[in-house]
């Protein structure tokens, strides 16, 4: 909990500030990541170990590229990026188009924007759209159950933490719900994927390809809890990888437009009240 | 009225101060800055070496020569400093002997609010400027709680001086005849007044419960022409208007990491905080911040509407590998959008697209997202929590100077 009341001053202001810098965001978020790492690393063994090691010399080779261009840090954002990429592409894709989907994903997901927090996509998310759009009949990896109990420490502690939103988790169960309800296919427990949660903290909350104001988180999740059940089809298994990252996907491009709605929205009342 | 604020944040930056006043140590020498005005060409009036008593006139606006400021202090004018830009920075006297200047308090308020100076204590809203002698507020709104980190209480302080804040209270009915809204922590003991141009309302929760514009906001100000004041100031006018004689008192909290005692201490407007701070401070390197942690400013003197003082200790120099630091020259850190924001802003402004449109320079999107409404110390808050360390009050500041051009 000392992690919360560390205080940094500075010379010039804000001379104090919150001790949540990008850098040690990058950084708690990769801790958190870490135990759901080790529970498919020991599930699945070497052959995703080795699919670990390709993202993150991909990921490494292309932010040593772009931070020399643009002199800026290193950070460890694309450490990040690449361990959840590893994740969900699996061990069975050729390494030819893990390297060419990760690198397409950082390139055109990221960097044209320039670097984390610049842009409004997820440079994983991109990537794994593109595998799964270019070579047909790539399925994402479905971890186990294990997976899912791994992820849940991280999820309480960011949420907690404010680093991600409870309201896009919220809204989205509601809409996989709700949308559930109204196409007659009840959500039942059996379909909840080992997936479900860490997809939810670490891709459906990402701040940075999620609407940024309260109200557009609420659209966003009801979004992707909507959107999930429309790339279910096939599987019938929206909380599946599968249907869950196409949704987030569609969801991040529209995350500007609603974030524009809302802003419109909050100028309006204003105006009124201002009158 | 009582209002609740729900959103906000209270920072622990260190031990908070004792609510008792104590006397501070001996003032050498005070200054008046030009840095604590905005927009404001300055006239100096006096020369080096002049003897000057409270109340005279150092320097006025040139384009309102109405509005003078007025020494803090008696003494001898011994430095004259000027910005890049040949505007005047600061005025330094050294203190010597006790002699104010007699104002004729019969005059109109308004004259003599003026003449003295204390017309300067005023800020508008929106803008934050002086206002024009002319002009007249839909409402005056008195500020009499402080919810900044390690702020003194005012209702400890005004316990001391009732009858001059009461006077004062009177004298800006007088000036106005439009509302005056007294915003108080609620709790606060207070003695109110029955003068039906005099209104009160009670604001609880957590930093900026205590700004005025949060109070605004709550008291369905937002978008009015307002002027606000701090309640030392309040005080000062009641005391000028009770004896005729400016007062240079001022109770400020010394609070901070580096302070070994931190309380009230009573000193001068635009004291030298080196003086006062004689004696008080624990050992090692320090910065002084005038004002509060949030929104101060690393000065020498006390601020001329700054009611604390908080040391720091000097950031030291950290050398971290090349990997990992920004080099020189690089772009600005991004801005993580996570929910922490909306939870510290009061009104109802959308804080991510606000300082996306002032990180951008876009001030009229910023102006249609309600920068109107907020002065530098509302978004304080903002600055510290973002990861990019932005400071978004220097930022509004130059959005607001822009609009206020403009309009």
């Amino acid at each position: 909990m000392k992690l919360f009341f560390l205080k940094h001053y500075f010379p010039n202001p804000p001379y104090l500030r919150n001790a949540w810098s990008s850098q040690r965001i990058a950084f708690v978020t990769l801790l958190c990541l870490l135990p759901p790492l080790g529970v498919a690393l020991l599930d699945k063994g070497i052959a995703l170990f080795m699919v670990v090691i390709l993202s993150i010399v991909v990921a490494f080779c292309w932010q040593v590229i772009f931070s020399f261009v643009r002199k800026r840090r290193l950070g460890l954002e694309w450490l990040v990026t690449a361990i959840i990429f590893a994740l969900f592409v699996g061990e069975t894709v050729p390494y030819w188009q893990i390297i060419l989907g990760l690198s397409f994903g950082i390139v055109i997901g990221e960097q044209i924007f320039g670097g984390r927090g610049f842009g409004f996509l997820n440079p994983a998310i991109v990537a794994l759209i593109f595998l799964a759009f270019s070579f047909s009949g790539t399925t994402f990896a479905e971890p186990s159950p294990w997976f899912a109990i791994a992820t849940m420490t991280a999820a309480i502690f960011l949420v907690t933490a404010r680093l991600i939103s409870w309201r896009i988790i919220v809204g989205l169960l509601v809409g996989l719900i709700g949308v559930g309800l109204l196409s007659g296919k009840a959500l039942q427990i059996e379909m909840l994927s080992g997936s479900f949660i860490f997809i939810i903290v670490f891709l459906a909350c990402d701040p940075v390809s999620s609407a940024s104001t309260n109200l557009g988180r609420w659209i966003n999740g009801l979004l992707i809890g909507g959107l999930a059940w429309v790339f279910a089809q096939t599987t019938g298994m929206p909380t599946q990888a599968d249907a869950l990252i196409p949704a987030i996907f569609l969801a991040s491009i529209f995350s500007p437009l609603i974030d524009t709605l809302v802003v419109l929205q909050n100028i309006y009342v204003r105006r009124r009240s201002d009158a | 009225m009582d209002f609740t604020i729900r959103q906000g944040l209270d920072i622990s930056v260190s031990e908070a101060p004792r609510q008792i006043i104590e006397d501070g140590s001996k003032i050498s020498c005070v200054a008046l800055s030009g840095r604590d005005f905005h927009n404001i060409r300055f006239e100096t009036l006096v020369e080096l070496g002049d003897q000057v008593a409270i109340g005279e006139p150092l320097f006025r606006d040139r384009n309102r020569p109405e509005i003078i400021f007025s020494a803090p202090a008696s003494g001898v004018v011994s430095k004259i400093n000027h910005t890049h830009r040949r505007n005047l920075a600061s005025i330094v006297i050294i203190c010597k002997g006790v002699s104010a200047i007699s104002f004729d308090i019969t005059k109109e308020v308004q004259t003599v609010l003026l003449e003295s100076g204390l017309w300067t204590a005023f800020k508008t809203r929106p803008f934050g400027l002086i206002p024009d002698p002319d002009a007249s507020a839909q409402a005056i709104l008195v500020t009499a709680m402080d919810s900044n980190p390690l702020a003194a209480d005012p209702a400890i302080i005004l316990q001391t001086v009732q009858e001059s804040f009461a006077r004062g209270l009177e004298v800006l009915a007088e000036l106005n005849q439009t509302q005056i809204l007294v915003c108080h922590g609620a709790g606060s003991q207070f003695v109110k007044h029955q003068n039906k141009h005099i209104r009160y309302a009670a604001f609880s929760g957590k930093h900026p419960a205590g700004l005025p514009g949060t109070h605004l906001n709550r008291l369905g100000l937002s978008g009015r022409y307002v002027w606000q004041i701090g309640y030392e100031d309040v005080i000062s006018i009641g005391h000028l208007f009770l004896t005729g004689q400016l007062s240079n008192e001022r109770i400020i909290s010394v609070a901070g990491p580096m302070v070994q005692n931190p309380r009230l201490l009573r000193t001068q407007r635009g004291a030298n905080l080196i003086d006062l701070l004689d004696g008080e401070l624990k050992d090692g390197a320090f910065s002084i911040i005038s004002g509060s942690i949030l929104s101060g400013r690393a000065s020498t003197y006390l601020g001329h509407y700054d009611k604390q003082v908080t040391v720091l200790p000097k950031p030291e120099n950290k050398s971290r590998t090349r990997f990992l630091s920004q080099p020189e020259g690089a772009i600005a850190a991004p801005i993580l959008p996570s929910e922490v924001f909306e939870t510290v802003m009061p009104q109802n402004i959308l804080p991510i697209p606000l300082m996306r449109a002032l990180a951008v320079g876009d001030w009229e999107a910023a102006q249609k997202l309600g920068c109107l409404d907020l002065l530098e110390e509302d978004v304080a808050l903002l600055s510290y929590l973002c990861s990019s360390g932005t400071d978004y009050s220097a930022l509004l500041r130059l959005a607001l100077d822009n609009l206020e051009k403009e309009m």
